[in-house]
């Protein structure tokens, strides 16, 4: 392997390790990206002319440390500061080189990305910077804004849990559940970015990837285990969501012969695993959902009486647009367009939601109600990011009112 | 680190402070924050400041001095107080500042204390 292979590749698993580990000794995850970054430049540097060493992680650890203990010292010549001495002497003493490995400190950086007292935009951005050590240049289009917006947002969470001393800690036990939701959260919205999107695919596999790095660290966290269940059911269709020709392909017309199987079982495997703790959660039953549906796709008959049950425990937990016009969609399947409709329009605050225009231009065209189908697709197609879903939806819209004619 | 907790009460709180049958009532809850604080070893300093009809906006400008009645800031929650405490992080800041009464009935800023520096 030539060695700026091998630099791309263990900066992609060291990275988040070691960025967190540095940023937990300083509380500083400004400074400790930066003594990274001076880690990773030095190793472009002098792995191709030395070889790469025996341990590449070991030997970034240590140029990173060095890179930050520099800070301290510089900083402590300027200020004289007790504080900043007093950091640089633990710091020496703590960062002793560790021939047992390293401890794993992401855990306690996730939950510093999307504490409380960070804004939710910016937690996902933060995880994927910090642990995943994606630029802004990389970040900015991702997140549909410029570059040097999303740099001056994360630039100011950096220096908010600097100043405001927000804790590179695990939560306690107590506050775990809430404090986890908001890191899965995070995980997730970071994986709706991604869906359905080209390019942004990638973004999709770092979802998927934190999602793993989570399960890993907290093995017996049910909502952990049900967030990765579901990705992985989503991820399994991703293929058959788009036909030879790119166009778009709605999951009642997909081919299950097309699903990825083993995405499919583990994510079954995932689920169960998560059942086993005995705590349900949102996430968990989004996953059931997903299961009950693979499965009854497979076999030629979904179960859509259980389908509507599964929603209607997941809206009493959590009672989100998409999990509300979700429901008013399985409701269709079970008890027809009518009751289907009457749920949909009980939906509050949807005015701008794709998802709810979408159901309800396809509810209407199945109904016969053309011409009220074809305001909703009108609707819904303005709404769409997509280029192939707006085009698969103007296609739906336009075979409707020639069998109208 | 220290932190400010900056307490916003609306005006019908506030108001209580004046009113003779809801004084003792009103004071009662920050009287056994206060002790807590001590307690714990946090309380670095706090004041409790008058209404905000008594407060007077000093604004200069090229030279001149202009003087106004009122605080600066008009929003239906006003500064009716603050404390700094002493704590090792963030969540026992917030922490203590869910405590404060006036987190159930009107709104507490925490901010860390000390000096911006430069980038």
């Amino acid at each position: 392997m030539s060695s700026v292979a091998t630099i791309d590749r263990v900066a992609r698993e060291a990275t988040g390790r070691l960025v967190a580990l540095l940023a937990r000794r300083s509380g500083d995850l400004a400074l400790a990206e930066d003594a990274m970054s001076t880690a990773l430049v030095a190793a472009l540097e002098q792995w191709p002319r030395d070889g790469v060493p025996r341990d590449p992680e070991g030997w970034l650890y240590t140029v990173a440390r060095r890179a930050l203990v520099g800070h301290w010292r510089r900083a402590e010549v300027r200020q004289r500061k007790s504080a900043a001495l007093k950091q640089f002497q633990a710091l020496q003493a703590e960062m002793r080189p560790q021939e047992e490995g390293w401890p794993d400190e992401r855990l306690p950086l996730l939950f510093v990305c999307a504490h409380p007292a960070i804004a939710p935009a910016i937690r996902a951005p933060l995880m994927l910077q910090s642990i995943l050590g994606m630029t802004a240049e990389e970040l900015g289009p991702l997140m549909g804004v410029s570059p040097g917006t999303i740099g001056q947002r994360l630039w100011r969470a950096k220096v908010k849990i600097k100043a405001a001393a927000i804790p590179f800690v695990v939560p306690a036990r107590a506050q775990l559940p809430g404090r986890l939701d908001a890191v899965l959260d995070a995980i997730y919205g970071l994986y709706g970015v991604g869906w359905g999107q080209r390019g942004r695919a990638a973004f999709a596999q770092e979802a998927l990837w934190l999602s793993e790095v989570v399960c890993g660290l907290l093995p017996d966290a049910p909502e952990a285990l049900g967030l990765r269940a579901l990705l992985l059911f989503s991820e399994s269709r991703r293929a058959a969501g788009r036909d030879a020709r790119g166009a778009y392909v709605p999951l009642d017309a997909q081919d299950p012969g097309r699903w990825d199987a083993v995405q499919i079982a583990l994510a079954n495997a995932t689920l169960r695993r998560a059942r086993g703790a005995g705590v349900l959660g949102p996430f968990q039953l989004e996953a059931a959902i997903q299961s009950a549906l693979v499965h009854g796709r497979r076999q030629g008959a979904v179960d859509h009486a259980a389908i509507v049950a599964l929603y209607d425990g997941l809206v009493q937990l959590a009672p989100t647009l998409g999990i509300r016009v979700g429901r008013a969609a399985a409701m269709a399947e079970h008890q027809g367009g009518a009751v289907g409709l009457a749920a949909l329009e009980a939906i509050e605050g949807a005015g701008r939601f794709q998802p709810w225009w979408a159901v309800r231009a396809d509810l209407l065209r199945r109904m016969g109600q053309i011409e009220a189908a074809k305001d909703a697709y009108d609707r819904a197609i303005s709404l769409s990011a997509d280029p192939a879903v707006r085009t698969f939806l103007e296609g739906r819209r336009d075979q409707g009112e020639a069998e109208d004619r | 680190m220290q932190y400010a907790i900056l307490i916003y009460e609306p005006d019908e709180e506030l108001d209580k402070r004046t009113d003779p049958d809801q004084h003792d009532a009103y004071m009662a809850p920050y009287h056994s924050y206060v002790a807590a604080l001590r307690e714990a070893g946090v309380m670095v300093g706090g004041e409790s400041l008058r209404q905000p009809s008594t407060a007077t906006t000093v604004t200069v400008r090229a030279g001149e001095r202009h003087i106004q009645d009122g605080p600066v800031a008009h929003s239906r929650e006003q500064l009716g107080g603050f404390l700094i405490i002493e704590v090792s992080d963030l969540d026992a800041a917030l922490d203590w500042a869910s405590r404060c009464p006036a987190a159930h009935t009107g709104r507490v800023e925490v901010r860390p204390c000390g000096l911006d520096t430069p980038r």
